[in-house]
């Protein structure tokens, strides 16, 4: 496959703002100026490829300071942006895009580079060949007062990723389930999958396809990034799996965590 | 109380931002603002910041909040306390502000999250958050080892020359790139190249040199389990003392994200 690797220009915004919803959630071109415009990051900073004049993948760059202890500062090239569209992964795009990023830190002085990504993300294994090390993970710290209110919306923001989500619109095509999550403490939320969307039900269905028995803490963990791994919690009975056929919880699987790579 | 707080208002910025550099100064990590940052922040609409004022009404600490109506949700995002002043007292002070400030909003959830605050941890339990490890993480590369070795030079001078009792030679080695630092009479000198004999000699791969210099990685743990080696005629207690120096042990907290 033959693609050209170009710097970011004027326009390429449109065509941009659309991986960055596949990839990030919810874009439009002008959230993209306005972060570019926040963050700092230059057009010289921006790589893309295109394939057949379409803007498949990118990378960006944006120096930052690293603070080293002492009042020393260090310029680190911070990279960001990073995604590709899903018909064009597993190519080694983001890998060749990488490399011009990285050259490009190096060339404007930076002798070293920094990124946020997640752990269980494919891209995680491009950084680490890449020479990148983990350093420190996030914490997070959550209260709920009114957790059927934060389901709904969780199920209405399933609703604008899916609308982005070529992977998971293919793969939840014809789909069509009900799913019952009886949570310990607020006892049992529901919602179903129907006519290629997510509807929250305001009564369990009697027998739903799917039925998980859970906490609200292990939910958090699920569909927050926790690092709870998903067969120690059905093996140490934080999620009791009632009901549904297996390939429906490996979809459920990822509605939850929302990865829908292989 | 001899401490008060009040909302931030737009002229803070500056005074928050002196703040959040004396603050950042005492921890390792991504600190990059200036003060269009700060005027930014106190710009935004959902935004309710709130600062600490000592009894001569110079602050001394703020925490940033926000809440979004349609999603009902709170977030905490950012404690900053001078480091002269009682950390606890005053960064629980404005984040229980911030809390009470957030519940007369009838949030569904309030969050917050940190990449190693320590203040997260004392404080957020004890206000019945829950704890939850996140899969996010920050990622370091050493792009060009010699360079990198070259602009760690200065720190490494300075921290050699607050060490007593000790003068001496000393290599730091890393996949094949070296720096040499020459401390004589209380004074570091950083050499391009010598033939002298090396009194202290550090090899270490990318990876643990990352993880001390971000102080990630403890030295002393690194040379039991071989991943960073040391040549010397020198005591096991100055070895230990000399690797002290060289990599203290910090906090890495991440300030700025992009």
């Amino acid at each position: 496959m033959q693609y050209v690797i170009s710097n970011y220009q004027k326009g390429d915004e449109v065509q941009l703002a659309k991986i960055y919803s596949e990839c990030f959630g919810p874009t439009t071109p002008s959230r993209l100026r306005q972060w570019h415009r926040v963050t700092g990051v230059l057009p010289e900073h921006v790589f893309i490829a295109e394939f057949d004049a379409k803007l498949v993948s990118c990378v960006e760059m944006v120096f930052k300071q690293l603070h080293l202890g002492g009042g020393v500062y260090l310029k680190t090239g911070g990279i960001s942006g990073v995604c590709t569209d899903s018909d064009y992964r597993k190519k080694g795009i983001v890998t060749n895009l990488m490399k011009f990023c990285l050259n490009c830190a190096e060339s404007n002085g930076a002798s070293n580079s920094s990124l946020y990504t997640g752990l269980d993300i494919p891209a995680h294994r491009i950084y680490s060949r890449l020479g990148f090390v983990d350093i420190i993970t996030m914490r997070a710290y959550i209260k709920y007062f009114d957790f059927p209110f934060v389901l709904a919306q969780w199920i209405r923001m399933l609703n604008h990723q899916l609308k982005n989500s070529k992977i998971a619109t293919r793969k939840l095509q014809g789909w069509e389930k009900s799913v019952t999550l009886d949570f310990k403490e607020v006892g049992p939320l529901a919602f179903r999958f129907r006519r290629g969307r997510f509807e929250r039900l305001k009564k369990p269905s009697r027998k739903p396809d799917i039925m998980l028995s859970t906490d609200i803490l292990t939910f958090t963990h699920i569909i927050r990034e926790g690092t709870l791994d998903w067969e120690h919690i059905v093996k140490t009975k934080k999620l009791i799996w009632k009901r549904g056929e297996p390939a429906d919880i490996e979809m459920l699987k990822c509605i939850l965590r929302w990865t829908w790579e292989d | 109380m001899q401490t008060q707080v009040r909302q931030a208002r737009k002229e803070d910025a500056q005074q928050m931002l002196n703040l959040y550099t004396a603050f950042a100064q005492e921890f390792l990590g991504p600190a990059s603002r200036n003060l269009k940052t700060f005027k930014r922040i106190l710009k935004r609409k959902e935004r309710i910041n709130w600062i600490a004022l000592d009894k001569q009404g110079k602050m001394v600490g703020y925490v940033l909040s926000r809440f979004e109506s349609k999603r009902r949700e709170g977030r905490i995002e950012e404690i900053v306390v001078e480091p002269n002043h009682d950390p606890e007292k005053v960064a629980k002070l404005l984040v229980d502000t911030a809390y009470k400030a957030l519940i007369e909003k009838k949030p569904a959830m309030i969050a917050a999250g940190t990449f190693g605050d320590p203040q997260h941890e004392r404080i957020f339990p004890a206000l019945g958050f829950q704890p939850i490890e996140t899969t996010n993480v920050f990622m370091y590369a050493i792009l060009n080892t010699q360079k990198f070795l070259n602009e760690l030079a200065p720190i490494f001078a300075e921290r050699l020359k607050n060490l007593q009792e000790w003068n001496g030679l000393t290599q730091v080695e890393c996949e094949e790139h070296s720096i040499f630092l020459q401390k004589a009479s209380g004074k570091v000198e950083s050499l391009i190249w010598t033939n002298q004999p090396i009194d202290f000699k550090v090899t270490l791969t990318r990876e643990i040199l990352t993880k001390l210099v971000l102080s990630v990685a403890d030295s002393r743990e690194s040379l039991r389990t071989g991943q960073l080696k040391v040549k010397t005629t020198l005591s096991q207690e100055k070895t230990t003392q000399l690797l002290r120096a060289l990599f203290p042990k910090r906090q890495f907290l991440i300030m700025d994200y992009w």
